[in-house]
């Protein structure tokens, strides 16, 4: 498991801080003539093993509390098996859509005469909310700031088409800025995209260093390509 | 007796003048040695009618009742209620546990003000007073008498009463009920902190020797609360052990034992036919008194 904020956990000897206020307050006693000792007897000697087990129970709850609140604190990040067990659901969506004017050809897939940015953006939709991510980003000229939208719903009013190709490489790059700079946890990155070389640049050397630098990144980044 | 009015400070002069109105009656029949306002278990001379008796020789012939006479050709002779005096027996208990007070008043001031009130009452209608102050044994006592002079001492006794020692007040009260001649009012005032079913027996006891017992059960309003905030260290006021507690972790322990208690002492109550009076000590004495005294008038049919 890795942390986002590792520093906080520097903060973990804080968990014996409701025994330390036990002691201070057990220290605070008053003293004081008193006349009724016979229902202080009667009371101790009531369910006097129950009372102590439910003290020390309340205090092992109150060290969970101040543990669990500086785990969440220092915001964990779990991979495989462990991640799938906290449901496997991403932190993040970055959506990189293609906007080059091979994405306005009609796609021949599909029952209506949608272009392929117009399938693709409502198959993201569609996915998106079936998937119920938590934030979702867009990112469709690398020169502007990634856009943070409410819902999937958004996408279908953004993004209108160019008359230049789509640089994926540099979408790829302002999302691996976008990731680093913000501190998010687990992300997954859609690129709707028909694959056009010109809009890809295989050959090109950034990605070989983009792959490291993504493989490098500590919280989980997984991709899928809507083509 | 005016002067010792205004030189006790248990002793309000004011309060006395309106609890004078309503008269401290017996709830049983008493034994006196002079005529008073109490009802006697023998016959005597008094206008109330008791009961018809046949006529043997001896009898004086003015009581021959001639109507019945004349109804029944017999001889009958009429009978009369005596009226006498009252024999009023206070037991003050002046154990440790008396001084504790967080309401302005400790409990052994309280219990002062209500002893002196009532001793002072009975003694001004002529009624014989007495009093025993009791912890674990009988520490000081005085039996009851009718002068002012002795009414004078047993408000000394009650003036110097220090509260100390631990309480055994059901072994006293069996040795008084011994030691009380004739039938008494006896008037216990304490914060009965006792074993119940042994305080039960006591009052049977004292019954069984025919005194009308009167209880003011006296209790302080942070003992029934007790609502602390810290940890505290409690030190017994009879010289017992110390207990360490914190309250926010015994207090409703503590209620149930108090609870039970209370019911306890209700049973009590109830099975011995005594009078009780429960008395927060935040409460003004003259209204328990007077609860007290209307509630035996109206026993007896005054208005």
């Amino acid at each position: 498991m890795t942390f986002l904020q590792p520093l906080i956990l520097a903060a973990l000897p804080l968990i014996g801080l409701p025994i330390i206020i036990h002691l201070i307050n057990q220290r605070r006693f008053q003293t004081m003539q008193w006349a009724a000792m016979m229902f202080l007897v009667s009371a101790k000697a009531l369910s006097r093993g129950y009372s102590r087990l439910r003290h020390w129970l309340i205090m092992m709850l109150r060290m969970l509390a101040v543990a669990a609140i500086l785990l969440a604190a220092s915001r964990p990040l779990s991979r495989g098996w462990l991640a799938l067990a906290g449901g496997g659901r991403a932190d993040t969506s970055i959506v990189i859509l293609d906007r080059s004017p091979s994405m306005q050809q009609q796609d021949p897939t599909a029952e209506d005469s949608n272009s392929k940015l117009d399938t693709g953006r409502r198959q993201l939709i569609q996915s998106l909310a079936t998937l119920a991510t938590g934030r979702l980003v867009i990112l469709t000229d690398p020169e502007q700031k990634p856009l943070e939208v409410e819902s999937p719903a958004a996408l279908a009013d953004l993004a209108a088409p160019v008359a230049s190709p789509t640089d994926v490489p540099l979408l790829l790059q302002s999302a691996y800025d976008y990731v680093r700079e913000n501190s998010i946890g687990s992300t997954e990155i859609w690129l709707c995209s028909d694959q056009r070389h010109n809009d890809w640049n295989p050959e090109s050397g950034e990605w070989s260093g983009m792959r490291e630098a993504f493989a490098k990144l500590p919280q989980q980044v997984r991709f899928q390509l809507l083509s | 007796m005016l002067s010792d009015r205004q030189s006790r400070s248990f002793l309000e002069p004011q309060v006395l003048a309106r609890l004078a109105a309503v008269p401290l009656l017996a709830r049983k029949a008493m034994i006196g040695g002079v005529s008073g306002r109490h009802t006697s278990p023998h016959r005597g001379s008094s206008v109330e009618f008791a009961e018809y008796r046949k006529y043997v020789p001896g009898d004086d012939l003015r009581r021959l009742d001639w109507r019945a006479f004349g109804r029944s050709d017999r001889y009958y002779i009429k009978e009369f209620e005596a009226d006498t005096n009252l024999r009023c027996c206070l037991v003050l208990d002046t154990s440790g546990s008396m001084n504790f007070g967080s309401a302005g008043l400790t409990k052994i001031q309280y219990a002062r003000r209500l002893c002196g009130t009532l001793g002072y009452l009975a003694g001004q209608q002529g009624d014989a007073v007495g009093i025993s102050c009791v912890a674990n044994g009988i520490v000081r006592s005085l039996p009851p008498r009718r002068s002012p002079a002795h009414l004078r001492m047993v408000l000394d006794i009650l003036e110097e009463a220090e509260p100390q020692g631990e309480t055994k007040l059901p072994e006293v009260l069996h040795e008084l009920a011994e030691t009380i001649r004739q039938r008494a009012l006896v008037v216990i005032v304490s914060d009965l902190f006792v074993d119940p079913a042994a305080l039960g027996s006591s009052f049977s006891h004292l019954r069984f020797r025919h005194h009308d017992i009167a209880v003011f059960h006296l209790l302080d309003p942070q003992e029934v609360a007790f609502n602390f905030s810290r940890p505290t260290r409690f030190l017994d006021m009879e010289g017992g052990s110390a207990i360490f507690a914190d309250p926010s972790d015994i207090a409703d322990r503590y209620h149930t034992a108090l609870s039970g208690y209370l019911a306890a002492i209700k049973q009590v109550v109830l099975e011995s036919g005594i009078d009780y009076q429960r008395a927060m000590t935040d409460e003004s004495y003259e209204q328990v008194l007077a609860r007290f005294l209307v509630g035996r008038a109206a026993g007896k049919g005054l208005r």
